[in-house]
């Protein structure tokens, strides 16, 4: 390449390649923050990405509510907001620090990354594609909602910890008339390291009731906070 | 054409003409079975020893028609006379004959009726031809009609048999998934119109005919599969060849490395079938671990499915599969084409830790590394990072629309998920709590574009997010 900063780790692995028209890293502009189930995700913009944890064991699964303005949770939750590079008023002292690593695009102005942005990092672990779980859910309730389907087929990581998130801001959890619908969420199970891809529907009306699974329709996306 | 006959003497009964039921087993409630253009006989005979020994007919109850041909104006006839009907009422497919003693004395006490049932029904074959090593073809009947509904474990069936050019019967080497103790004796009701038949490699090679039959209780040879009972035939040629494929190919094995449920596509490489006619079923399975094996018809655009496809001399078929969702551990996935099959194994690698001082991923000692204060790696060498190449709001699209982006990227497609992940969040928003509508939306990849569809019931807005991971 001509000019900028191209950076890929073993097994392939991408980090940063300016050659990429365009191309703007997502730091972490807010780490670790608590929203109780059915409250907007505080300090969210439009446009920043919501990656989101069980608030603790209790919460059965997690999943956000978009059908308002300001997206609201489903089931409380730890939350991070990545936000991309070039937005403008991003604050250049999350580290405390002045100097460190900045890239910019080839007009010389703007900014691809800046090490400034953030104190944090969010280290992809997986990326699973649109339409490979399928969902599905048994009608037994279990704390004020479905049980899910944990078979293997809707397994997405197997190795959480207390640092993993997943990307939530996909997800969709909404109660229409007799109908619910439940999808992108997802079930970290207590005792376990592994992450559940939940997505349902549910009906109960006029003496009769029926649900379903819904598979993924977006990219999911799991990631460590360091 | 067919001749069927059956006798009955009048019955002294509390029952006001009963049905003269020869065989309570196979046809209930049903006197005979016959096609159009058979010919159907009934005798009747009058009580022994009643006052009058005149047969009378009521030609014009309901469900009589059509009548006996031979009634010749008359309503009365001799005892032991046969009532006869040669059937070629085509809009028809019932009637019943009702009868009576003639002597007003007993009330009309002695009576019997006959209920005769004209059926028809076509048939059609899954396949027309067949390898030498036989295989499985589904049998169905469509357009039932004078069979009656299903009754106990052999009532009102229609009856389905092989014979071969020379008219034999084929009893063995063939099976209906359907049959009762004979396995090439298979069975159709009317709620049950598909058989599956295999044929097994043992078959003589040679065109073969499938029948469809009905019970031939009344008239002349086997009763199930008898020549006068068959309504209707297809036809299939089991060939000499022994039928192969060749040119699959799923490539080398995968390596994931650090990157948990990684999708792979593979296609299958161009299937050349022996011969060119053969037509291979494609079928997929998990060998090992949760693999999600895939499929489609490469070129069609469809959604990857488990289910099997039928292809033809020329083609390929696209194979996806997933690789495991933790670390040291892999997937196989198996996709066969007839006789043929090939493993693919996606493995990951050892869990790299969270970055740290160890370079995390690369475990190397080079690179650019950025650190926060505490000295733990935020980005850099070794980091598996998020970057946006793409992303924009739209405007609301409407249901079962679609719209197409390009993008740039360091790879040469975008088609591999594991790499560039793109987003959809759905913008859609109301407060009416009625409003029954849920996003659906779709993503397809193909080279350096991606197109997205809304399948939701009612337009919506959206925003695209693309990462490069």
């Amino acid at each position: 390449m001509a000019y900028g900063v191209s950076i890929t780790g073993a097994n392939d692995s991408f980090v940063f390649d300016t050659t990429i028209a365009g191309a703007t890293a997502m730091p972490v502009v807010q780490g670790d923050t608590g929203v109780t189930s059915g409250n907007a995700y505080s300090g969210y913009t439009a446009g920043d990405l919501i990656f989101a944890k069980p608030a603790n064991s209790n919460v059965y699964i997690i999943g956000a509510d978009w059908s308002s303005t300001t997206p609201v949770a489903f089931g409380s939750q730890t939350f991070i907001l990545l936000r991309p590079a070039d937005t403008g008023g991003l604050a250049v002292n999350q580290n405390g620090t002045n100097y460190g690593l900045q890239i910019f695009d080839s007009d010389g102005t703007t900014v691809m990354y800046d090490s400034r942005h953030t104190n944090a990092g969010l280290d992809i672990k997986a990326g699973l594609g649109a339409g490979l779980p399928g969902g599905g859910s048994m009608p037994s309730g279990i704390n004020g909602d479905f049980q899910v389907d944990e078979s293997s087929s809707n397994l997405i990581y197997t190795a959480y910890n207390s640092n993993t998130y997943v990307l939530i801001s996909s997800s969709y959890s909404r109660q229409m008339g007799f109908i619910t619908v439940r999808y992108h969420h997802y079930r970290f199970k207590p005792g376990t390291t592994n992450i559940y891809y939940v997505g349902y529907y549910h009906w109960s009306g006029f003496g009769n009731n029926g649900f379903g699974g819904i598979p993924s329709s977006s990219q999911i996306i799991v990631g460590d906070l360091v | 054409m067919a001749s069927y006959t059956q006798s009955s003497s009048l019955i002294l009964s509390n029952t006001s003409y009963p049905i003269s039921v020869p065989s309570t087993v196979y046809a209930p409630d049903t006197t005979m079975y016959c096609k159009l253009n058979d010919t159907v006989n009934f005798q009747v005979n009058a009580v022994q020893n009643a006052p009058f020994n005149q047969i009378g007919i009521a030609s014009n109850a309901n469900d009589s028609e059509p009548d006996p041909g031979n009634l010749g104006g008359s309503s009365t006839h001799a005892d032991g006379k046969t009532f006869t009907y040669t059937w070629t009422a085509s809009g028809d497919n019932f009637t019943r004959w009702f009868f009576f003693n003639t002597g007003g004395g007993a009330s009309f006490a002695d009576s019997v009726s006959c209920v005769i049932r004209r059926v028809s029904c076509s048939l059609g074959l899954s396949a027309s031809t067949l390898s030498a090593s036989g295989g499985n073809l589904t049998v169905t009947a469509s357009n039932i009609l004078g069979l009656a509904d299903p009754s106990g474990n052999n009532g009102h069936r229609l009856y389905l048999y092989l014979r071969n050019s020379s008219g034999t019967l084929i009893t063995s080497n063939v099976s209906f998934n359907t049959a009762g103790n004979n396995a090439y004796l298979g069975k159709i009701t009317t709620t049950g119109l598909t058989s599956t038949l295999t044929v097994s490699s043992s078959l003589p090679a040679g065109t073969y005919t499938v029948h469809i039959g009905h019970y031939g209780g009344g008239g002349s040879g086997n009763l199930f599969y008898g020549t006068d009972h068959s309504i209707t035939t297809a036809t299939f040629t089991k060939s000499s060849v022994t039928s192969t494929v060749s040119g699959l190919n799923l490539g080398a094995d995968y390596n994931a490395g650090t990157a948990l449920s990684a999708v792979l596509t593979r296609n299958s490489g161009t299937i050349t079938c022996s011969p060119t006619t053969f037509q291979p079923t494609s079928s997929v399975s998990d060998q090992e671990g949760s693999a999600g094996a895939k499929q489609r018809l490469a070129g069609s655009g469809n959604n990857f499915s488990t289910a099997n496809l039928t292809l033809n001399n020329g083609e390929s078929v696209d194979f996806q599969m997933t690789g495991p969702a933790g670390y040291s551990a892999h997937t196989i996935g198996r996709l066969t084409i007839a006789e043929d099959h090939d493993d693919l194994r996606i493995d990951t690698g050892a869990d790299p830790g969270s970055g740290g001082s160890t370079g995390g991923a690369t475990a190397s000692n080079y690179g650019i590394k950025v650190t926060k204060a505490d000295g733990t790696q935020i980005f850099g060498t070794g980091f598996k990072s998020n970057v946006v190449i793409a992303t924009a709001d739209r405007p609301a699209l409407a249901h079962n629309a679609s719209e197409t982006f390009s993008v740039t990227t360091d790879l040469a497609n975008i088609e591999d998920d594991t790499k560039v992940a793109i987003v959809v969040v759905d913008k859609f928003t109301t407060t009416n709590s009625n409003h029954i509508n849920w996003p659906s939306w779709t993503v397809t990849r193909s080279g350096n574009t991606f197109t997205v569809k809304n399948s939701s019931g009612n337009s919506r807005p959206y925003r695209y997010v693309v990462i490069r991971i």
